[in-house]
Parts: structure tokens; sequence; C-alpha cells
């Protein structure tokens, strides 16, 4: 029965993307894409509003962009090892089900007045769901498992006075997780029945509230300094359990259940540097504080008999971590209003091996990018790009559920988007 | 115009990167942990009966498969190919026990009964023979397809289906459909179900003459030897180390059903009243005669019991009403003390073939798992320590509900017990199964 609870308890493990830090996903415009997200002190597109608040104040008129990011994963697990004691051992490779995500993306701003602006983002910061056969070795630890979140975010930019040490901005921003579902499946082998997968389908309870703050100082026109701090945001989220056939003296049929996920905190550092007339290049370093998702708690709504309990609780011990994103941008290259964008980013996983299994086989992983702006009219420019993601090969030796192999991941990610100004 | 070339030139090498980089796809060199040592872990086979199956709570079905000990052995050797069985959809076939879903598993009220619904075979269309060759209910002779007085080999295939679900048209015999694999590592643990009759039936049916026990098992060894692959045999449990033989007669004594008078050291049926209890009867070959302490009541003597309870059938209390034969194993009576009995010549019939296994083993330089010695020694303790709970070799924990066949984590036992024989008398360095993250696979009912 101890086994029992500890593999449900896994079930509720919230995870999803195999292509970002942890399951955050920051593709939050077609724009930034280009660059892999060195856009903190780039702050001449609308969606400084997720990347740098304080670049708003500069935007004027009205500014609208909005365009969408299919992020095609691919991941494969090979194993299980023979250390895996209790699954049968070999080296044969399983796909993980090829999922395409569509993951939009809205921003728009108005000048109120000169050094002030408003604007309103609708992104989604966290998400994306992996997928195994419903037979494969490893349906203990893991069969599906999605998030997805969509976050609105209504904030405000301003110029400061001139004190003769070069311009400052400031911005902040109310973020608000508006909409969210987590949806996980795992099969519970404690009991032969011909349907044991154990499934959990939740939705935000009541919107979850957080807010950005950021910093732009512009000591010279060449060089530009950012500063940006997203806090955590608290997410509640509940629904119903599916026990499948599994005994329902134990596994109440009517049983509702729920999570409380600590989406995590980031800060970015970042430097843009107009090298020329045409071409700016930027360095970001951003942390997140992932350690604060060590536990994840399942709460049902009533005792559940398997686990004698109304509640679960399952360590995840995430780290914290961080990223390194350089881009570029070149602006009017061969002819007028077209500007092209290249990025590379390394991103370090937050997930400890010891408590990695298939719901999210995360890894340290290199991105690459290129993209390119079409300026159509005066009013309209077309943005595209296309991030390739190799993560590391992770050779998983000592996670503590006992399920060992080896994961690869891959991923493409094409984007594309308008741009517009009024 | 030298920062547009330059640009032109990283993003070329981008996409050329990105390219080489998918193309490389995953897998680079994964060295094993285990180490094969002198054996040779290529293609494993296993012959054997319903406990080679993965056979558990009286049916053949998918989710007891997936452990049956030949797979957590294969499992263990990180094969490169797959280790394919038979596998048949939930609830199995057979007519499988399950318990109760709407009431809780331990509540005692919550009795396995056989469910009506049968399972499908899922991978009937492999176009090889299955690396688990299992077949429940077969015999020694069945191996080589030998025919029996009486029993011919094509008779005892047509009345069991699980032939045909094993060995569909790929080969005659396990030992055909053995060479056709081309096997490098064999496991073989045939002859339990030999003496396995005379025992569940009480003494009723016949066992094999361990003299013909001998020349079988020596032809079917020769027919591993000409697969040149190396082997582990198995040895045969003593009857009363199965729950069928010594489980229900520890449960009624412990209901309070039955019980032990130190003074006649006779069983007594316990009826709760002030005068005395009454002795309890039962046939044996020769007469009827008291219950004594090595007179054992098999599983299939409960529902017996149940009607007695309910006033269905008489009480077992005079020779006349006495338990039938074939519901008892009877063991060496302690008054008048004599040696034979049903209990005595299977333990004696089992002791031979053993001494058969035992030599083929060395002879050959075979593994040889003394299940014999291990299964003693679980009894004798009470059970295993598992997750540092102690399961007990009883139905529903170390053994399936039917009281024959393992469960899991009794298989999980098996398979480290194979483990353990193959490094050492292969010099390999398998891992260990470690039984409490091995999932119980309780049979429930919806």
């Amino acid at each position: 029965m101890r086994k029992l609870i500890a593999t449900i308890g896994l079930v509720f493990v919230c995870s999803a993307s195999a292509y970002s830090s942890g399951f955050s996903i920051y593709e939050a415009s077609i724009r930034a894409n280009g660059m892999l997200g060195a856009f903190s002190a780039y702050a001449d597109h609308v969606s400084t509003i997720y990347y740098n608040p304080a670049g708003l104040s500069g935007l004027d008129g009205i500014r609208v962009s909005t365009g969408a990011t299919i992020i095609a994963p691919r991941s494969t697990f090979r194993g299980p090892f023979a250390s895996s004691s209790s699954y049968p051992g070999s080296d044969q490779r399983y796909e993980m089900a090829e999922q395409n995500f569509f993951v939009p993306n809205f921003y728009a701003s108005y000048e109120i007045e000169d050094g002030l602006t408003a604007g309103i983002g609708v992104y989604a910061p966290f998400g994306l769901g992996t997928r195994w056969d419903s037979n494969w070795v490893g349906r203990t630890e893991a069969i599906e498992t999605s998030i997805e979140t969509i976050f609105v975010q209504p904030t405000v930019g301003y110029q400061l006075p001139d004190f003769g040490i070069g311009d400052v901005k400031i911005g902040a921003g109310l973020v608000i997780a508006a909409y969210g579902n987590v949806n996980l499946s795992r099969a519970v082998e404690d009991f032969a029945v011909e349907e044991d997968i154990f499934s959990l389908d939740g939705e935000l309870d009541k919107p979850g509230i957080g807010y950005n703050v950021g910093l732009l100082y512009e000591p010279t026109e060449m060089v530009r300094l950012g500063f940006t701090y997203r806090s955590k945001v608290e997410t509640e989220f509940s629904g119903d359990a599916d026990f499948g056939d599994l005994p329902s003296a134990l596994f109440p049929s009517d049983a509702g259940g729920g999570t409380t996920l600590e989406l995590p905190a980031n800060w970015v550092a970042a430097v843009n540097v107009q090298a020329t007339e045409n071409l700016s290049l930027e360095a970001d370093y951003v942390w997140w504080g992932w350690s604060s998702y060590d536990e994840l708690v399942i709460e049902f709504d009533k005792t559940i008999p398997a686990f004698g309990s109304d509640r679960l609780a399952n360590e995840r011990g995430y780290d914290n971590s961080w990223q390194i994103r350089v881009g570029g941008e070149y602006t009017d290259a061969w002819t007028r209003g077209l500007s092209l964008r290249a990025g590379i980013a390394f991103d370090r996983s937050p997930l400890p091996t010891e408590h990695m299994d298939p719901t999210l086989p995360d890894s340290d992983r290199w991105l690459f990018s290129g993209g390119v702006s079409y300026q159509l009219t005066d009013y309209l420019a077309v943005d595209a790009s296309y991030i390739f993601i190799r993560s590391e090969e992770r050779i998983n030796r000592e996670s503590v559920n006992g399920f060992h192999g080896v994961y690869n991941t891959h991923a493409n990610l094409p984007s594309l988007g308008v741009t517009m100004k009024f | 115009m030298k920062f547009r070339k330059l640009l032109t030139h990283s993003i070329l090498t981008l996409l050329i990167a990105s390219v080489s980089l998918y193309s490389c796809k995953d897998f680079n060199d994964v060295s094993f942990e285990s180490d094969s040592g002198e054996a040779d872990f290529s293609t494993v086979a296993a012959v054997g009966n319903s406990l080679t199956a993965g056979f558990q709570s009286s049916a053949l079905f998918e989710t007891a498969q997936r452990y049956s000990y030949p797979s957590l052995v294969a499992g263990q050797m990180e094969l490169v190919q797959e280790f394919e069985q038979p596998i048949i959809s939930n609830p199995g076939i057979g007519g499988r026990l399950e318990l109760d879903g709407s009431i809780p598993p331990a509540d005692p009220a919550n009795t396995p009964t056989p469910t009506e619904e049968e399972g499908q075979p899922l991978n009937a269309d492999l176009d090889r023979p299955y690396n688990n060759l299992g077949i429940p209910g077969t015999i020694l002779a069945d191996f080589l397809g030998q025919d029996l007085p009486g029993a011919s080999y094509s008779d005892r295939q047509q009345s069991n289906p699980f032939f045909e679900i094993v060995l569909r048209d790929l080969g005659e015999t396990q030992a055909e459909q053995l060479q056709a694999l081309e096997p490098t590592f064999v496991l073989f643990w045939l002859g339990n179900n030999d003496i396995l009759g005379y025992v569940t039936s009480g003494g009723t049916q016949p066992y094999l003459p361990p003299e013909d026990f001998q020349n079988l098992y020596r032809t079917s060894i020769q027919a591993i030897v000409q697969t040149e692959a190396d082997a582990v045999l198995y040895n045969i449990p003593d009857v009363t180390s199965i729950p069928y033989v010594f489980f229900l007669r520890a449960q009624l004594e412990q209901q309070g059903a039955i019980t032990f008078d130190e003074t006649t050291q006779t069983y007594q049926l316990a009826t709760g009243e002030d005068s005395p209890n009454p002795p309890i009867y039962i046939e044996t070959s020769t007469a009827a005669r008291r219950m004594q302490q090595n007179d054992f009541l098999l599983l299939s003597a409960s529902g017996y019991f149940a009607q007695m309870q309910a006033g269905e059938v008489p009480p077992p209390v005079t020779p006349d009403n006495a338990i039938p034969n074939n519901l008892v194993l009877d063991g060496p009576t302690i008054s008048p003390p004599t040696g034979e009995s049903e209990l005595a010549r299977a333990n004696g019939v089992v002791q031979q073939y053993n001494n058969v296994i035992a030599s083929a083993a060395s002879d050959h330089g075979y593994a040889l798992v003394d299940i014999h010695t291990a299964y003693g020694q679980i009894v004798e303790d009470g059970g295993v320590s598992v997750g540092g709970e102690t399961m007990r070799p009883v139905p529903g924990e170390l053994f399936s509900f039917d009281g024959v066949h393992p469960s899991n984590q009794g298989h999980g036992i098996v398979a480290n017990l194979t483990i353990e024989a193959i490094n050492n008398t292969y010099d390999a360095s398998l891992t260990d199964i470690n039984l409490s993250s091995i999932p119980r696979g309780i049979p429930t009912s919806n």
C-alpha cells in the first residue's frame, strides 16, 4: 500500500513542457523569439509588457502585436535500465506521442501622455504537455500530463524626468493567471483490473495574482540596461478524479481533487548595445526561482481509503535555475523594412535527477533561433521566427521512483505574427 | 554591408547547426549496468508450465504475465530484443479469482470468486515463437510431445486451450519452438504438474513414476543441449510449502472452526458447546480414520466446509461421514505410527525428481535454482520482508488466490533466486529486483 500511495502521489506532478526551463514557456512574442527572448533591454516592441514593463514608456501612439508559436516537442525514452528493478528492463526505445501545441500571444499599448504608456498583454507563460502510450513500459509513472495557463497583464510604463544621467524608465504590471487547466493520468497496477488508469482533470479555481516590475536605464544612446522581476503566482486547481475500474471501496468513484501550484518568480538582468546604426546586440541573464516547487500536494474532497488520507504530498525538490540568452537584430537588411534576428541560449534545468520521471523529461538545453520582420506598410509589419531546441541527453540512474533510462528531447518552434502601429 | 554579410553567415551557420543537431538524433552509446559474464543473454527463452507462464489466481492475464519470473529475469538482462509473451487481456483466460471491488480488500468477507468474463490474446499474430513458452497445465512429457499410457500428446493438447494460445501453429511442441527460437539462454522449469495432480487430488490421481521422470527429464535436457544455449533448471517445491495444502487447515483453526486436541493428538470439530468436541474423520485410500497432525485439508475442501457449516452435508464426526479422500492429503500417522501416507509418498517422489534435476544441472554445468529449499525456508521464517512489511506465503500475499501460483511478489522472489543462480554459475552480475517496487496486481472485479 505504501508503494501505491507513492505511485499515486507522483501522478499529480504538474509539469509538462520538455522545451523550457521546468514548465515555463518564454516564447511570448514572435519578435523576441527571433532573438531567443534576449529582449529585456530591447524595449522597442509592445511585447515588452512581458519582457520588461519599463519598455512601455517609449512606445507612442497605439501599438498592437499578436501571433502564435507552434511548439512541437519530440521526446524519447530508452530503457528501462536493469537498476530500475521492478520494470522489465530493456534498451527499447519509446517515443512520446507527437503533440503540437498552439501558444498564442497578444499585446496592445496606448500612449496616455508623453512618457506614460498603458498596455495589456495576454500570453501563456507556463504549460504544455507530455503523452506516452497507455501501454508503454512507464505507464505507472506517466501516461498523460498537461498544463495550460493563460495570463492577462495590465501594465503601465513611465519615463522618469531627466536627471541628467540618461533616460530612466520604470514600469509595473499586474500579472493575472486568468485561465488554467491541468490534466494527468497514469496506471495503478496494484489491482489487476481492466481499466487501471487514474486520471485527474482540474480547472483553475480563481484567478491567481502576481506582479512584474521593470527598470530600463540608458546611460548613452549606445547602451541600454534592463532589469525586470516577476513575482511568483499561486494558482489553485480543482476538478474530478477518475479511478477507472480500481476497487471503489478504496478509490471512491465521485472524488474530487485539487492542488496548488506555485508558478515561480524570476528576474532578468539585460544589456543591449547598439553596435551600429543597424545592428543591436543583447545579452540577458535570467534567474528562475524554481526551488519554490519543492513539494506537490493533492488535496481530495474526501478521504481516499487507498491512501488513508485526503491529502497526498509528493516531493519535487526543484532547484533554482538560470538561462543565458544572447540575440541580435539587424534592421533594414538588403532592403528597407526588413529586419533579421538570431539568437542562442542555454537553459539550465531545474529538475534534479532523483525526481526526474517521464511526466517531464527535462534537461539542460541549447536553443537556436532565427527571425525576420518585414514592414509591409507604415502601420503593419509581419513577424516570423523559428526556434530549434536541443536538450542534452539525460541518462538517469538515480531517480527515486526507480524508473531509470535515457531521455532525449528536441523541439521545433515555428511562429508567425503581426505588429501594428497607429 | 560588412554586418549584413556577417549576419547572413551567422544565420546560415545557425541553420546548418540546427539541421545537423536534428539529424544527430538521440542515443549515443549507453553503457549497461549488467554483465552477462560467461553467458549470452541475446535470446532468452523460458520453458515451463503455469508457473513460467505467469498464471495467477486461476487465470492467465496481462498484468500478471508482465511480472512473470521469466519476464522479470529477462528484464534484468537488458535484452537487445524483446522478451515476447502470449499476452492475454484482463481478466484473462481460466476464470480469474477476483475480490469484490466495492468491499475493502482487507475485509474478511471479501473472498475471491471466479469471474465469468474472459480476456483475449493480444499478440497472437507474432510471427515467431514466444520467448516465454510456458503453457499452463503442461507436464514434463509435453515438452517433447511424448505419449503417455492412457493420454496421448494430441489428447492432452486438445483438452487444454493454452497449447493453442502459446504454440499456435508455429511448431508442434515447446521443444520444437525452442529450437526455432535459437536461444542463447534457457530457463527450464517442468515437473511440478507430474506430482501436483496427485497432491491436489488427495492422492486420487496418479503421479509420474520417478524412474519415468528420470528418463523423460534426461531426454528433455538433451533437447536443450542441442540448442547449445546456457540454461537454468528449477527443482520442485515441497508439497506442504504451497498454500493449497497447508492453508485451509490453518485458517479453520484460526477461525475456531476446528481445533487440535493435545491429549488425543487429533483434530476436532469445534462446536462451541460445553460437551466435548467431536473428532474429525477423514477418508484415506485404506479406511476412514481420525484426522491427525500430519493430515492436510486441501484448499478444495473449503467448499465442503462451507456446505457443512450451512448444514448441507453432515459433519465428518463419524467414519461414515468422513471428509472425502480427494479433499485431504493424509500424512503419516503418529498412533499407530506409520510412514506410509499420501504426504510421505508425494514428498518421496519430489525428492527423487529433485535428485534427477540436480544431477542434470551438474552434468551439463547448468545453473540450478533450488526452489525446494527456498520455499521451505520462507515457510519456516513465516514470510519475506518486503519494504518493511512481512509478506507471508499465503494467498493474497506471496501466493495468488488459487493457493498454488505465486503472486507478483512471489514471482519476484523466484526471479531473484534465478538471478543469484545465474550470477554464481555464469559469473554474471545481474542486479537484484527490489520486491517492494513491484505492484501487487490484486485481481479485483468492478
